[in-house]
């Protein structure tokens, strides 16, 4: 209240030419309700304008729209299913990719260093079963990093359409009698495909967790995977929600790739819309309509979790909450 | 209590520790100075091994902490580090930050940590803050907030790595304080600083270190204001402007 009363008394008294009503509403954090509320507005109206000039049947739309829910399921079942499967995934192959590296140079410095120093990890006492666990972990480090490093190449350097086509093949050659074979052979392919992805994703998350708070973990006398659980992971994957957003809403999008193997997500569909019943301009509005009305909501939601479960100071700054925006206002008004 | 052996350490071609010897006794306040690169931030470091040196050897007490049957991890409950960028847990509150090595470290359960944890911040003025994220605290709060998740864990003693040269001016104090108040209590202190006010009124001994060995050492007043030492003279007349 104080700020405002002092901006009001500051705020030279002239009129408000429009233009900066709008600019004061974006700045108020209105930008997005804009961008959506136009972008409908303008569908809408198109719409209207192409339905009376005989394009567009109105008719149609009204009439085979609930045909498009159960596709719609079927899509965000398979997005979600298969973006978390890819996590899960992700996690290890992101953590090898990550730390690999580092582990071959310090061995390399330890036998440089001499002998003595290879074996200074081991406690007094210490079991020798968790030494032998350990002397294993590492022997399997380098084949882990190279099939991790190829797998993701493969996966980052060919077409989904390719990659789908050979799951495709592959399972349906294996096991052609699997109930809905068609969508676990959808599900697996995007799965498969989104782990590249997201691997490289969170490498790059643990990676930018600064090197003093690891220092700062050690400090405190935390062994590597309490440091890992505990400050890694808690930091990096706040840094890669934008990112992970992204491979989210492409998996999404992906999904329509499907109809090809006969999955009935949307784009099929609206091919069974469009092709028999010459109405294809309606039935691919439709659908585009369908997948805007759910990935928006979806990465304002995102957003808005990003948002609230921000850490002051932590990742890229995202000063557009309302409040900033009025604070921002108190000062420069 | 912190004894240093001729400890070498190089990077490739670069030998940035040559044959160190240091003796801290129980109780004493040590201060470093010596210009950048002269590695004392790497002596610290072997100190609590996240840095191992390539030769030499560094005792805590009685325990040979460069023997290989050492676990670094409790080598670094025994001593407390404080760094120049503070490196507080930028995703935890000042509480959690102080928290975390008492239970993940420590074992206690949440409850008993919180306790302690508490009582430490206020130790350093900072019980009124427990509930702040590292960004929304000064500097010098910050470097508080870091000497009190350092002194929870109850180190035998303290190492502090340039701990006011990130803070502006006038939160430098605050943090010497501190400080100064944990030596009073008698608490063993390794610090690389360039304070003269703090090495005059907390530290028994200065050392001075240059080009990976220590040069000279002595009372403050003697470094200071008698230094022998060629190099020794041309850093401290640097240093007092």
């Amino acid at each position: 209240m104080g700020t405002q009363d002092a901006s009001r008394v500051k705020v030279p008294r002239r009129a408000i030419p429009s233009w900066r009503i709008v600019s004061s509403a974006v700045k108020a954090h209105n930008l997005s309700a804009l961008a959506v509320g136009g972008f409908l507005g303008t569908c809408i109206l198109l719409t209207f304008l192409l339905g009376t000039a005989g394009v567009l049947e109105l008719g149609f739309i009204y009439t085979n729209w609930g045909t498009l829910w159960g596709p719609a399921w079927t899509s965000l079942v398979l997005t979600v299913t298969s973006f978390l499967l890819g996590l899960a995934l992700a996690t290890p192959l992101g953590v090898v990719r990550a730390y690999a590296p580092a582990i071959f140079r310090r061995t390399r410095e330890e036998k440089k260093a001499g002998a003595s120093r290879a074996g200074r990890r081991r406690a007094v006492g210490e079991r020798s079963s968790r030494r032998a666990r350990g002397t294993i972990r590492k022997a399997l480090l380098a084949p882990a990093y190279g099939l991790a490093t190829g797998y993701i190449e493969a996966i980052r350097g060919t077409p989904f359409y390719v990659q789908m086509w050979i799951v495709f093949y592959l399972i349906s050659l294996i096991w052609p009698r699997l109930p809905n074979l068609f969508f676990i052979i959808g599900l697996v392919a995007l799965t498969l495909s989104t782990v590249g992805y997201q691997a490289e994703v969170l490498r790059a998350g643990f990676q930018s967790v600064g090197q003093g708070q690891i220092d700062a973990a050690k400090a405190v006398g935390m062994r590597g995977r309490q440091i890992f659980a505990h400050v890694t992971l808690p930091q990096g994957l706040r840094l890669v929600v934008l990112p992970l957003t992204n491979e989210w809403i492409g998996l999404f999008k992906t999904t329509s790739i499907l109809n090809f193997i006969s999955v009935q997500e949307l784009m099929f569909q609206a091919q069974e819309l469009g092709g028999p019943q010459a109405h294809p301009i309606e039935a691919f509005l439709m659908v585009a309509v369908m997948y805007f009305a759910i990935l928006m909501p979806l990465s304002r939601v995102v957003t808005y979790i990003e948002r609230k479960k921000r850490i002051p100071g932590l990742g890229t700054p995202m000063d557009v909450t309302r409040a900033a925006a009025r604070r921002r206002a108190g000062v420069t008004v | 209590m912190i004894q240093v052996r001729q400890v070498h350490k190089s990077y490739g071609d670069l030998h940035v520790l040559k044959g160190v010897n240091l003796e801290i006794a129980k109780g004493q306040v040590m201060c470093m100075i010596g210009p950048s690169g002269s590695g004392k931030s790497t002596l610290l470091r072997c100190i609590n091994l996240l840095i191992h040196p390539d030769k030499g050897d560094i005792y805590i007490g009685d325990v040979r902490i460069t023997s290989p049957e050492i676990r670094p991890e409790w080598v670094r409950q025994q001593v407390g580090m404080v760094f120049q960028s503070f490196n507080l847990f930028t995703h935890l509150s000042a509480l959690k930050n102080v928290m975390l090595g008492l239970t993940r470290v420590k074992k206690m359960d949440s409850e008993e940590a919180r306790r302690k944890a508490t009582w430490d911040l206020q130790r350093v003025g900072l019980g009124d803050k427990l509930d702040a994220y590292p960004a929304q605290l000064s500097g010098g709060q910050q470097q508080r907030v870091a000497i009190a998740r350092a002194l929870a864990m109850d180190p035998m003693a303290m190492l502090f790595d340039e701990p006011t040269s990130a803070l502006d001016p006038e939160y430098i104090h605050e943090v010497l304080d501190v400080m100064t108040q944990l030596a009073n209590e008698g608490m063993t202190m390794l610090v690389v600083t360039h304070e003269m006010g703090f090495a005059k009124n907390a530290a028994s001994e200065v050392v001075f270190m240059d080009q990976g060995q220590i040069v000279e050492h002595g009372t403050p007043v003697e470094i200071f204001e008698r230094p022998g030492h060629d190099r020794t003279k041309a850093f401290v007349s640097k240093i007092l402007g």
